[in-house]
């Protein structure tokens, strides 16, 4: 049976991408555009303006949360900011990943796609 | 590079106050880092590209978002794209009759042209005079439109969506600054402006369809940490 849709998702995909990003690790914005780029094989570039407008979404929805450790100061610079996901996010993460899923199988049980060995 | 870095610090402050204070010296700081990437990549001119593209799609977001609308507000705001799109249409018409139509002119005697074959040239003379001279205002806010529609896209598009509302965003962009930029250039030749506003004639129309198609986004809720899932 599919997931259950919300007001919340589908997600755009600048928002799933980012919260990918903090699934795997804490994360600056920098950080984050790079870890989008690697994970699309360059398909998809972030700019700096819809990374943080998304994020200051994420911050007051209560999907992300600011961290106040910082690494050491020598590997870091103050502007940063360093983000993680909250229960909440992965949550809506996990929503989100689980719909997709839900259409890929249904590609494969058209033929879009083959269904893995 | 200096340079790069001053315009970006520049255009930062055509962000909402809060957004500034809160990210703006994060965004800067990001945009250091990717800037030192594409230098060292050789990759400068698409990375420009896609900053100024960022920016443009970015900034009403941005503004949208700190003005914390209503649902029945951000509808308001879509009908105004709609009503933008209505007025690119008019006058795409406008400017093909008034430089095209070239039949023969009856003068009667009050001095009005009555070919039938102008009479859409003529209507819009006699009864949109202003409209012609207030073509640059319309032009800007053809384009702001076309910026708040692009933004409003981008917030609510989904996987399935985005790619197909994403063209006509960027096109009727380019298209803005290739009619923008002829302009101020001098007299550009009129198969440009031609081609151009028909071209902004037939976005006006995506741009109408697409509108209807947006799903308004109910507001943030700060006070409530977890989404309803």
């Amino acid at each position: 049976m599919p997931p259950k849709q919300t007001d919340r998702t589908p997600l755009t995909p600048a928002a799933f991408h980012i919260l990918l990003a903090l699934a795997g690790e804490d994360q600056h914005g920098y950080g984050i555009i790079k870890s989008v780029l690697e994970r699309s094989d360059g398909a998809v570039h972030l700019g700096p303006g819809t990374l943080y407008g998304n994020l200051k979404r994420f911050l007051a929805l209560g999907w992300i949360t600011e961290l106040e450790e910082r690494p050491a100061a020598d590997s870091d610079d103050e502007r940063r900011r360093y983000y993680r996901l909250t229960t909440a996010g992965r949550d809506l993460a996990k929503l989100e990943a689980k719909r997709l899923e839900a259409l890929v199988k249904h590609a494969q049980t058209v033929r879009l796609l083959r269904k893995p060995a | 590079m200096k340079l790069a870095l001053k315009i970006y610090a520049w255009a930062l402050r055509l962000y909402p106050r809060d957004f500034q204070r809160q990210h703006g010296q994060a965004m800067l700081k990001t945009y250091t880092d990717a800037l030192k990437d594409a230098t060292l990549h050789k990759r400068l001119p698409a990375f420009h590209g896609r900053m100024a593209l960022d920016l443009i799609s970015s900034l009403p977001a941005a503004h949208l978002q700190g003005a914390n609308m209503t649902i029945w507000m951000r509808r308001l705001l879509i009908a105004s794209s709609f009503v933008i799109g209505l007025i690119a249409l008019v006058q795409a018409v406008f400017i093909w009759s008034h430089q095209t139509i070239q039949f023969p002119v009856i003068i009667s005697t009050t001095g009005q042209a009555l070919d039938p074959r102008n009479a859409l040239w003529w209507t819009l003379e006699q009864t949109m005079p202003t409209l012609y001279a207030v073509q640059w205002v319309m032009i800007a806010l053809w384009i702001v439109g076309t910026m708040v529609f692009g933004a409003l896209t981008t917030r609510h598009a989904t996987f399935e969506r985005r790619w197909a509302v994403a063209p006509p965003f960027i096109i009727a962009l380019v298209l803005a600054l290739i009619v923008v930029g002829a302009l101020f250039i001098g007299s550009p030749p009129d198969a440009l402006i031609k081609i151009s506003f028909t071209l902004m004639f037939a976005l006006g129309w995506i741009t109408l369809a697409l509108s209807l198609r947006l799903k308004p986004q109910p507001r943030a809720a700060p006070d409530v940490p977890s989404p309803r899932v």
